[in-house]
């Protein structure tokens, strides 16, 4: 840990407003980072689904 | 960050842990995948935090599955044993849950990790009319449990009573 707790007080070190801009820039990290997760697992799905639409037709096809 | 021994993870984790991409993700006996990151805080300037993120990705709701608290046990444990810093999570506020979701976790955590092993914190931060949950969690051998403990509860006081 890179402790540099010299600097605690009895009083926030941080105002309300800076707090709360550290909280919201995670929050919307965290909401980009679903959101790309969810989209990935989509896409993939959507191509397992046309891989095995297609292995179907081949099959037919024989 | 340091990684965190998967091999470790999963001598114990129900669900097996695996590493793609930068998170690591699981999928459970429901077919629901879930996925797990650490987000270094880097606004925090006078120790290392991270916000653990853990997220359903299959779109799919998921039943009461003890294993996944379990598993979540495991991976936490995980990163303090490479890693000893400051964990933080905030839950989801999709479909107005998150209070839910705060006691789910703490109930989860309680239910699953070694008593006394842990301090968690937990607050709610308003923001625009919204409760937003966040608890802190450290190891109790950390030798700045105090004066961590102590900033946190500092920080929140400034959104007790929406002051």
């Amino acid at each position: 840990m890179n402790g540099k707790l010299d600097v605690m007080t009895e009083q926030p070190i941080y105002s309300k407003s800076e707090f709360l801009a550290i909280f919201r820039s995670a929050k919307e990290r965290k909401r980009i980072w679903q959101e790309k997760a969810m989209k990935e697992l989509a896409e993939l799905q959507q191509q397992m689904e046309q891989e095995k639409k297609e292995h179907n037709m081949s099959i037919k096809a024989l | 960050m340091n990684p965190i021994n998967l091999d470790n993870v999963n001598l114990i984790s129900p669900y097996t842990v695996w590493l793609q991409g930068d998170a690591l993700r699981f999928k459970t006996d429901y077919d629901i995948l879930y996925m797990v990151s650490f987000d270094r805080e880097f606004g925090i300037k006078f120790c290392n935090a991270y916000w653990f993120n853990l997220a359903n990705i299959s779109n799919k709701k998921s039943p009461n599955d003890k294993k996944i608290a379990q598993t979540v046990a495991c991976i936490i444990e995980g990163f303090f044993y490479s890693n000893p810093d400051i964990l933080l999570y905030m839950c989801d506020s999709a479909n107005e849950q998150q209070a839910q979701r705060e006691r789910l976790f703490l109930h989860w955590f309680d239910k699953y990790s070694i008593n006394g092993q842990y301090v968690i914190r937990t607050a709610c931060i308003v923001d625009e009319g919204q409760e937003n949950y966040v608890s802190m969690i450290i190891q109790s051998t950390n030798p700045l449990k105090n004066e961590i403990t102590e900033f946190f509860d500092n920080q929140m006081s400034l959104f007790r009573d929406n002051k």
